[in-house]
């Protein structure tokens, strides 16, 4: 069974490029508006991974981030923030918010697929 | 070019919105009274825009929205007050920006010059761009000259993670197995942290791992498997000089268990091969016990 991964961002056209790219790699998506929206959707549901923006309307990835964290559902799910932001201390941040790890905006598909791997590899990988 | 080109109009057509909504929120905007959450709207609309922007390629819209987006950063953390004159610029630099998504829309490229004086404008505002270094992040997944050494060197690499490490959705063994990958490696696992069955904590790690892997690749590839977990681990990687009766006699030390070895196929670490002749059998148990409590292995 594929892994499935979500995918939160208030850009639509960022949801449709992380979505296409991991579908491509053999991932399952779901996708999110903002953290409010992730939370809903998720629900207690089972995920693999999380991929989340920082900067969204209603509740931002840090909150999402600590939100999971605080689930037990969520406490060992790997979570990668995405990110435009060069400067360390929103890393540093996103890191003891929970963050597994951190992937740099504009990504090229292959470096997103990449860094996915690295912390959620696809089902058959991971036998 | 790239896959993501097919997403190219989406992103014009948010970029559209994106637009209109700066506009209509900068001059709904009271210079004197100006709320945390409306300029908290117009910053992510300018980041939106420069998000996508390089994804595609248009640069200079990810130039001009960097520094617009720099100032509205200033503002809403305080560091310059949003005056009219600003929030004129602001609004001038969203014009701007219009018709750079325009050019792409129509596949020209603007002129270098397009907004030159509003950038500069914005730059005023914004103190001398303090933040402008940060335009390095761009440069992270471009195209990375391939640094390969020409012949390969060993490495001894001490891997020791912090108990809490599986609360940040890191698997120390899915970075074994990358490890692996590098080159040739033989992986011992320590135990000696493991404390009585009493005193165990079932979701923290407990175990911490030798490695020495002979390899073509840089220091840097090495130090990149561990990019998620420096921080929650310590972690110690050199050079080391193979003796010359190979690594089957470098690693073993009492209270060690070997996990794995020849791990250069694609599959990574392997199940529990040998076990040192200190420890008994039950020993491997730490390794499974790790997979367990590993929801993502």
């Amino acid at each position: 069974m594929a892994k499935k991964i979500l995918a939160v961002d208030d850009s639509k056209t960022m949801r449709e490029m992380v979505s296409f790219t991991l579908k491509s790699a053999g991932y399952e998506i779901m996708e999110a508006e903002d953290g409010q929206d992730a939370l809903n959707k998720l629900n207690g549901t089972k995920i693999d991974a999380v991929i989340t923006d920082l900067n969204m309307p209603n509740m931002n990835g840090f909150e999402l981030i600590r939100a999971l964290r605080a689930n037990p559902s969520y406490k060992f799910t790997p979570i990668l923030m995405l990110t435009t932001e060069g400067d360390d201390s929103k890393k540093q941040e996103g890191k003891s918010a929970g963050a597994t790890g951190w992937i740099v905006k504009p990504f090229n598909p292959e470096k997103l697929v990449e860094v996915v791997k690295k912390v959620c590899p696809p089902a058959e990988a991971a036998a | 070019m790239n896959d993501l080109d097919q997403f190219k109009q989406t992103y014009i057509t948010e970029c559209f919105e994106l637009l209109v909504e700066m506009e209509e929120k900068l001059m709904a905007l009271d210079p004197d009274a100006a709320e945390m959450e409306q300029l908290n709207a117009i910053f992510r609309c300018a980041h939106s825009i420069k998000g996508g922007s390089g994804a595609f390629g248009f640069d200079y819209i990810t130039n001009f929205t960097h520094v617009l987006e720099a100032l509205l950063d200033a503002m809403r953390e305080g560091r310059v007050a949003p005056s009219r004159e600003a929030v004129d610029t602001l609004l001038k630099a969203s014009d701007i920006v219009t018709q750079m998504v325009r050019a792409a829309q129509e596949g020209v490229r603007p002129p270098d010059d397009l907004g030159a004086d509003v950038k500069a404008r914005l730059e005023a505002f914004a103190g001398g761009m303090a933040k402008g270094e940060t335009d390095a992040a761009y440069g992270l997944f471009g195209e990375e000259p391939e640094q390969m050494s020409d012949s390969e060197s060993s490495w001894r690499i001490d891997f020791a993670p912090h108990e809490t490490l599986f609360t940040t959705g890191n698997e120390p063994l899915l970075i074994l197995r990358e490890l692996a990958r590098l080159g040739k490696c033989e992986i011992t696992a320590y135990t000696a942290r493991v404390p009585e069955i009493a005193y165990l904590t079932a979701t923290n790690c407990h175990i911490g791992w030798s490695i020495q892997l002979l390899t073509a690749q840089p220091e840097a590839a090495i130090r990149e498997v561990f990019e998620f977990v420096v921080d929650h681990c310590d972690l110690k990687i050199e050079a080391i000089e193979l003796p010359a009766a190979g690594p089957e006699t470098a690693l073993h030390t009492p209270r060690a268990v070997k996990i794995a070895s020849a791990a250069e196929d694609q599959q990574g670490t392997k199940a529990p091969q040998t076990t040192s002749m200190f420890l008994p059998t039950w020993w491997r148990w730490p390794h499974c016990f790790t997979r367990l409590h590993s929801p993502n292995c």
